[in-house]
């Protein structure tokens, strides 16, 4: 053949030379073939022949298997020899025939050869039968999917099935015992072998019959089994090597990484030293706040369970918010408008779970929110119909003081924040911090000079906001022990001071228990009250000694020094002329203790409120025999001014915003300009705009409409005419201020439009009715308290005077109102 | 000439309404109360306006719990000060802790209660008494005795109580006093007032769970503190006026119904218009009308107005002097009242030209006399005379200020 392919290559004319390269290993192959066809032919003669000698057969074995490995030509023929070479009379030609098989069936596990010794051994008995058993078992674990498949063809009870069998457990002891030499493909390749040959051999109760115990051992079927599990065992503990490896390389690499860093830049090791400990802090912090609300909660009458790591649940609570329950609590240092839709999502998550879907979640936070939030939170409550209360964490502390006062609290915040509220129209003290604008830095120096023991004297108009300022003051100063203390109650006895001292340490000790539930138990703190009847003067000297005992123990226990206490509406327990001589004593005593108290132990700072400085700037009372004010002049008076324009229309705007209506631009610098700033009477004013004309789809109050109500307010709006009424003119006509009343008189007598008047004119009008003592005393009460504003104008001849106008026009046109034509022809100005 | 006295309900009409089927009108005040009960108010009105009847419509409105979940229910408990006259601050504190315990019992229907209210009759008999043992001796001073309570006594009580009502499903609880100028008349008034000011200012245990509404006249809005802030910065100011158009025609109709007696329009007109729409003047007219029915006598209207102008002389005359009652009309309100009655119909602004009073006094004046339900307002600052009766009784009265007026 190979000639003739010459030939016909030379005929063809091409170089012989590179064909010849070329066909080179072809011709060797086809050469190789020549030879052992014949070679293959002699040995399989030699193998067949049983009476030759047992070595020539051996070494036929042998050739032949080497054949076999080097190609595929004929290896399934000399398969079958080598097959047949397993019933050899000789055991060593056998063995010899069993190990050249394994041999070949292990190339690239040739799965032609290893199909033609599964068919065999199915077919096998006796020795030939072990011995393929042994050859598969040299295969090993790439030939289960085989047996298996080969098992689940046929019917179990036969023989051959049993070499199936007996096949598999072999191979099973063997990858048991080997399993740690294994590699990781070869694992998990026999793992998966295992399991399909699991899940087609019978289960252990199959094999309890008769007929099938006798072939198939239950010892097989369990060795495979056990083999499966042992190879799971390995995998897993290969796992965990794995892990601990990659956990020890990952420490090993963060030591290293930390000495690194340590060495050459240890302020970021400080650095993340310090974050770590802020986390650990916050989540304290947090889970000491998620535990207080739960008290506090809890003191209201709800049911409160922890939701997650940020959030509580009120699972069931009384009063108007039952109908919102469940709802959810957030506590938040200062909230931020994602704070926002946080909540949202967990009040819709736990709506779910209700038939009532109206939403509701309650915030507490400790520093005031910013204006991305209110305007989130606005928008969430028109959006999404969302109710979001949110209530400083000050006011909850304070609450858990006072017994009873956490349901009150709830139910405060739910009447202004659930749907339907008027907002505007707050007729009591503001202690929500997110309804209080302004004041700011009034707030911050107050509580700069009460933390410098300095005594504060703070005065105003009726509903200037003087109680609101002190309930924020009040959050602001939660590092210090504060009671705030209103004295409306306290006036009616002459004897008014053992019931106030009794109050102010009931409050203390309050406090100490809440901050230190230890001190509940502790004897010295058993307090018994101060007899009603005593007066302040026999209990002064005990009270002060319980002071100084108690601030020492709540310094000890963490609040800062001083002790604040404000004393609101002072004006009830200010003797006045037709009192008792013991009333004014006791006003003495009183106040004594407290500027002892503040003054030589340094324990206490207060603060009064009032509308007049009277309890500062009287110093002889007209009581007959009783010792001068103990605080004459002890107070740094300040007085509590009206609202720049720009406090005014963010108050307008924000309130609006809230309840998702909108004034225009030229009705909100109305509201302030004729309340002068004053934010009872602009909140008033607004108030009657949103009564009169917001109503259904109409949500924005234009000036065209708006104009009238400003012409006629006190046709409008009764509470208004009642405040100047009351508030501003009955309180001048009861001090008989006559000063006050002739200066707004003066200034209501003139246009709405005229210029600011002179002091000279001022005082040209006025000098048949008074003295300039009397002017002066009433230009300086009305510009403290801001009814009028003055202003220097430089006159013609270079030099300056003082002009002044009404800052509350309003109040001019009520004047007006309740002057005739002759009276106002009597105070027009000269 | 006197009026026979049927067997009709409420001593003929004269005394409160109080079964609800004989009330009408006052809608809007009674759901502005319903939504927010924990307020204060102040409702004024002159005498036999229906003060006390507003008032038991208020309880059972506020009873009355079929609104929505979220809105606030409070226990309504009624005081009568002119029948309970407490003498001191301590007294009506105590007052209100008891009729509020009593409110409380009533309401659950506790087969107890009347043994526990005997208990208590009983245990106001007792003053005090001492226990004395070796190393040991106690003083205890009975509270009913006295009657009073102070502060921190009542605000414990209060807050004991709160915490019952909630188990009846109430938030709170509204006092209700009627004849609260009673208090104002007092030395204590401005402590009573202050005292409630707090409550309702600073105490948040209390404040969102107390509303206080308080009826009387004018001098209950004209009441000055002495010191302190006012509580009326914090109340709302409702006048009782005259009965709407509508609530007189259904009022009308009821009596009409209930006596099986159908009048004609043209005197159901004369009832409007000579009672003025005056709660007790149109029972009373009604009465009278309806009895000349009964009796099948048929009267010219002429002269059965003139019978009732009589008959009503002592309270007219009541109505309109305040120096012969403290819910007369004073010399400004008369003048008034005349100049308005000369012109039938005006403004504010014409009649302080026309009595050369300011307009804020003639506004506040007017304010009053539609209180008393003698005027009627007509919307855009207009006013006008109500009832005929009165109107034509002050006509046949020689009064000074209108001999003046006259000349």
């Amino acid at each position: 053949m190979l000639w003739i392919l010459r030939r016909l290559l030379n005929c063809w004319g091409l170089g012989a030379t590179t064909v010849l390269l070329l066909l080179q290993p072809l011709s060797q192959s086809l050469q190789a073939k020549e030879t052992s066809k014949a070679e293959i032919s002699d040995y399989i003669e030699q193998i067949n022949d049983t009476d030759d000698n047992w070595q020539q057969r051996s070494q036929a074995v042998q050739e032949l298997s080497t054949i076999a490995q080097q190609t595929d030509w004929r290896r399934s023929e000399i398969v079958e020899v080598l097959i047949n070479a397993l019933e050899d009379p000789d055991s060593v030609v056998q063995l010899r025939a069993a190990i050249a098989l394994s041999e070949i069936a292990q190339i690239d596990n040739n799965e032609t050869v290893i199909s033609i010794l599964v068919d065999t051994l199915h077919e096998s008995k006796g020795s030939k039968g072990q011995n393929l058993t042994f050859v598969l078992t040299e295969v090993g674990y790439s030939v289960l999917e085989r047996l298996t498949k080969k098992w689940s063809q046929n019917q179990p009870n036969s023989v051959g099935q049993s070499n199936l069998v007996t096949t598999i457990e072999s191979i099973s002891t063997d990858l048991k015992e080997q399993s740690e030499k294994l590699s990781k493909e070869e694992l998990n390749t026999a793992l998966i072998n295992l399991e399909k040959a699991i899940q087609h051999l019978p289960i252990r109760e199959e094999l309890t019959e008769k007929a099938i115990t006798n072939l198939l051992p239950q010892e097989g079927v369990a060795t495979v089994h056990i083999a499966f599990q042992s190879l799971q065992a390995e995998v897993g503990r290969r796992r965990g090597i794995l892990i601990f490896e990659t956990i020890s390389t990952a420490i090993a690499a963060l030591i290293i990484l930390l000495l690194l860093t340590a060495w050459y830049r240890p302020q970021l090791l400080l650095k993340l030293s310090r974050s770590l400990v802020n986390l650990r802090e916050s989540q304290t912090k947090r889970d000491r706040q998620l535990h207080q609300l739960q008290d506090f909660f809890k003191q209201a009458d709800a049911t409160v369970r922890r939701y997650n790591s940020r959030c509580l649940k009120v699972v069931s609570i009384v009063g108007r918010l039952k109908a919102y329950a469940p709802l959810p609590i957030m506590t938040i240092e200062q909230p931020t408008d994602q704070d926002v839709s946080e909540l949202l999502k967990q009040s819709k998550r736990m709506a779910s779970t209700k038939n009532n879907k109206e939403n509701a979640g309650i915030l507490v936070y400790r520093q005031s929110p910013d204006a991305i939030f209110r305007t989130e939170m606005a928008q969430a409550r028109m959006r999404d119909h969302f109710v979001l209360l949110p209530i400083p964490l000050a006011a909850v502390e304070q609450a858990l003081n006072e017994s009873g006062a956490a349901g009150g609290l709830i139910a405060q915040y739910a009447d202004r924040y659930l749907p339907g509220a008027n907002l505007f129209d707050d007729r009591n003290a503001i202690g929500d911090t997110l309804s209080f604008f302004g004041r700011q830095d009034l707030l911050q120096q107050l509580k700069e000079e009460l933390q410098r023991n300095q005594g504060i004297g703070l005065f105003g108009l009726r509903k200037s906001g003087k109680t609101s300022l002190l309930l924020q003051l009040g959050f602001a100063m939660r590092r210090n022990p504060t009671v705030h203390l209103d004295l409306q109650p306290y006036g009616a006895r002459d004897y008014f001071g053992a019931e106030l001292f009794n109050k102010l340490i009931q409050d203390l000790i309050n406090q100490l228990q809440e901050r230190n539930p230890s001190w509940k138990t502790k004897p010295e703190l058993k307090f018994e009250a101060f007899s009603y009847n005593q007066s302040a003067v026999e209990c002064s000297t005990e009270f002060i000694q319980r002071v100084e005992a108690l601030a020492q123990a709540l310094f000890q226990s963490g609040y800062e020094r001083p002790l604040i206490f404000f004393l609101d509406e002072i004006e009830r327990i200010l003797p006045i002329k037709t009192d008792a001589k013991e009333r004014a004593e006791e006003f003495n005593a009183f106040f004594g203790a407290l500027r002892a108290l503040s003054q030589e132990k340094r324990l206490i700072s207060f603060l009064i409120a009032d509308v007049h400085p009277d309890a500062s700037r009287i110093n002889q009372w007209s009581q007959v025999g009783v010792t001068t004010n103990p605080v004459f002049q002890f107070f740094k008076e300040t007085f509590v001014k009206p609202f720049s324009e720009m406090e005014t229309l963010r108050m307008v705007n924000d309130i609006c915003n809230f309840m998702g209506i909108e004034f225009d631009s030229e009705t909100q610098q109305a509201i302030h300009s004729e309340s002068g700033g004053h934010p009872f009477v602009a909140r008033q004013l607004a108030s009657l705009l949103y009564d009169r004309i917001v109503q259904g789809d109409c949500k924005t109050v234009e000036w065209s409409v708006a104009q009238r109500y400003f012409n006629k307010p006190f046709t409008y709006s009764g509470v208004l005419k009642d405040y100047f009424a009351q508030n501003i003119w009955g309180d001048l006509e009861k001090r008989d201020f006559v000063g006050a009343m002739d200066l707004l008189r003066v200034f209501a007598a003139r246009n709405f439009d005229a210029p600011p008047l002179s002091e000279t004119c001022i005082l040209k009008t006025l000098s048949d009715y008074l003295t300039k003592s009397q002017i002066a005393d009433a230009l300086l009460w009305l510009e403290a308290v801001g009814l009028i504003d003055q202003e220097l104008v430089k006159l013609d001849n270079g030099q300056s005077e003082e002009h002044y106008q009404i800052r509350v026009p309003l109040l001019s046109r009520w004047l007006q109102m309740q002057m005739s034509e002759e009276e106002r022809q009597q105070w027009q100005p000269r | 000439m006197a009026t026979p006295l049927e067997d009709r309900p409420f001593e003929n009409y004269r005394a409160a309404i109080s079964s609800p089927d004989y009330f009408f009108g006052r809608q809007s005040l009674l759901e502005s109360i319903k939504r927010s009960p924990f307020r204060v108010r102040i409702l004024l009105g002159g005498r036999r306006c229906g003060k006390t009847s507003a008032l038991n419509a208020i309880c059972w409105s506020l009873l009355n719990r079929t609104q929505a979940n979220a809105q606030a229910h409070a226990l309504p408990v009624l005081i009568n000060l002119q029948q309970e006259q407490p003498n001191s601050l301590d007294n009506l504190r105590y007052l209100l802790i008891a009729r509020l315990r009593e409110t409380l019992e009533i309401y659950r229907q506790d087969n107890l209660s009347s043994f526990r209210r005997n208990y208590k009759r009983f245990l106001r008999q007792i003053p005090g008494g001492s226990i004395s043992i070796p190393m040991f001796s106690l003083d205890v001073t009975n509270p009913d005795v006295d009657r009073a309570l102070i502060h921190e006594d009542f605000r414990q009580d209060l807050l004991k109580l709160l915490k019952k009502l909630q188990k009846f499903e109430f938030d709170g609880v509204c006092f209700l006093f009627d004849g609260a100028e009673f208090i104002v008349q007092q030395d204590w008034a401005n402590d009573a007032w202050s005292y409630f000011r707090a409550l309702k200012d600073t105490d948040t245990a209390i404040k969102p769970f107390l509303g206080l509404i308080f009826s009387g006249y004018r001098n209950l809005r004209d009441y000055q503190q002495r010191v302190g802030s006012p509580l009326l910065n914090i109340a709302e100011l409702d006048w009782l006026s005259p009965l709407e158009d509508t609530d007189a025609t259904m009022l009308i109709a009821k009596r009409c119904q209930d006596e099986n007696i159908l009048l004609p329009e043209v005197e159901v007109n004369l009832v409007s218009e000579w009672s003025g729409r005056h709660p007790y003047l149109i029972q009373q007219v009604l009465n009278n009308f309806l009895n000349s029915y009964r009796k099948g006598q048929s009267c010219p209207p002429e002269t059965l107005l003139f019978q009732q102008i009589r008959q009503h002389d002592r309270d007219f005359s009541s109505w309109w002097d305040a120096s012969r009652s403290a819910y007369g009309f004073s010399e400004i309100e008369q003048s008034i009242y005349l100049a308005l009655s000369q012109c039938k119909e005006s403004s504010i602004k014409s009649l302080a030209q026309q009595t050369r009073l300011s307009l804020g006094n003639v506004a506040d004046t007017l304010e009053v006399l539609v209180g008393t339900g003698v005027v009627l307002p007509m919307g855009n600052d207009k006013y006008k005379v109500g009832a005929k009766l009165f109107e034509e009784w002050v006509l046949q009265e020689k009064t000074p200020t209108q001999k003046l007026l006259e000349e």
